[in-house]
């Protein structure tokens, strides 16, 4: 269960461009640059943002890219849904009549309830709190060092403080 | 993002299973009927299943299935584990120097956030939570159908 290539670098791109706020835009090549991603495959995941109407040229054709909504208006699902429908982890959670079984099935129920925390925590976060959050990782290279630390080791770090106290 | 299908039919297998708890054990072909599946896709799943410990024969060879472990004891973690590998919604968590780069990191941040959410989903539901539900959908199924009857 992998989330789409295209997502991942969509969340990339519209952070890259919500952190330049500059008036000019930019451009594709430096977000390919700053973002380590292909110039090449880009291409569809700027046009299908472009679509959904989350980013938009600044100017006329071959100007730079900008977000075409506030920062606090756009949420990762909004960038989730230009990519695709869903999330639908089974068929039957997005029609009841998919299946002869839905009303009374147990795993569905199940199922419904992870696809709507997935959604839940899509929606809930804003491209504002990310680009802030990349504000903040930015400061020092010791915080990046130390927030990279924590995301690798959540587990022994909590072992760590309840060591402690 | 999808739930493989093993997963799913080897969930409502124990489910099955669950609920039919007796010493005689339930049959393969009965499991197929009850939750309309095709006996023969059930042969990997029950296999893997087996493997992992979640079912076992009740006697030898061709005899029926009951449940490995009682019902509070399987998460639903371990259904999914019998299947799949441990859930990673994104490739660079077991490779963190792709993504030792402050920015890209947010993103990583983000979706390991997900990816810890759902475990911990998998992780803290149990088959016997599940079962508990099944019986009161019934429940509430069966209740709504006489109501019907008394209404006529």
């Amino acid at each position: 269960m992998k989330v789409n290539t295209k997502i991942r670098y969509g969340l990339r791109t519209v952070i890259e461009i919500g952190c330049h706020d500059n008036t000019d835009g930019i451009y594709q090549k430096d977000i390919a640059k700053d973002q380590e991603i292909s110039e090449k495959y880009l291409d569809p995941i700027i046009s299908s943002l472009k679509a959904s109407g989350i980013i938009k040229n600044v100017g006329g054709k071959k100007s730079g890219y900008v977000l075409n909504r506030a920062l606090n208006e756009i949420s990762v699902l909004d960038i989730f849904q230009s990519f695709e429908n869903g999330p639908y982890l089974v068929d039957c959670t997005s029609r009841m009549n998919f299946c002869n079984r839905a009303p009374k099935c147990a795993s569905r129920e199940f199922w419904c309830g992870l696809n709507n925390m997935i959604l839940e925590y899509c929606k809930n976060t804003t491209i504002e709190s990310l680009v802030d959050r990349c504000r903040d990782l930015n400061t020092t290279v010791e915080d990046t060092v130390e927030i990279f630390e924590r995301i690798q080791q959540p587990k022994e770090k909590k072992k760590k403080i309840m060591q402690a106290s | 993002m999808r739930i493989n299908t093993k997963v799913r039919y080897g969930l409502r297998t124990l489910i099955e299973l669950g609920l039919h708890e007796n010493e005689a054990g339930m049959f393969q072909k009965d499991i197929a009927k009850n939750q309309q599946l095709s006996e023969k896709y059930l042969d990997p799943i029950i296999a893997s299943l087996k493997t992992t410990g979640l079912v076992t024969n009740v006697g030898g060879k061709k005899s029926g299935y009951i449940l490995g472990k009682p019902t509070s004891e399987i998460a639903i973690y371990d259904i999914y584990r019998t299947f799949e590998p441990e859930l990673s919604i994104i490739h660079c968590t077991n490779k963190p120097v792709t993504c030792f780069i402050s920015r890209i990191c947010v993103a990583n941040e983000y979706w390991m956030g997900l990816n810890e959410v759902m475990t911990d989903y998998l992780k803290k539901t149990t088959l016997e939570d599940l079962i508990k539900q099944h019986k009161k959908i019934q429940k509430k199924i069966s209740k709504e159908n006489q109501t019907i009857v008394h209404c006529k």
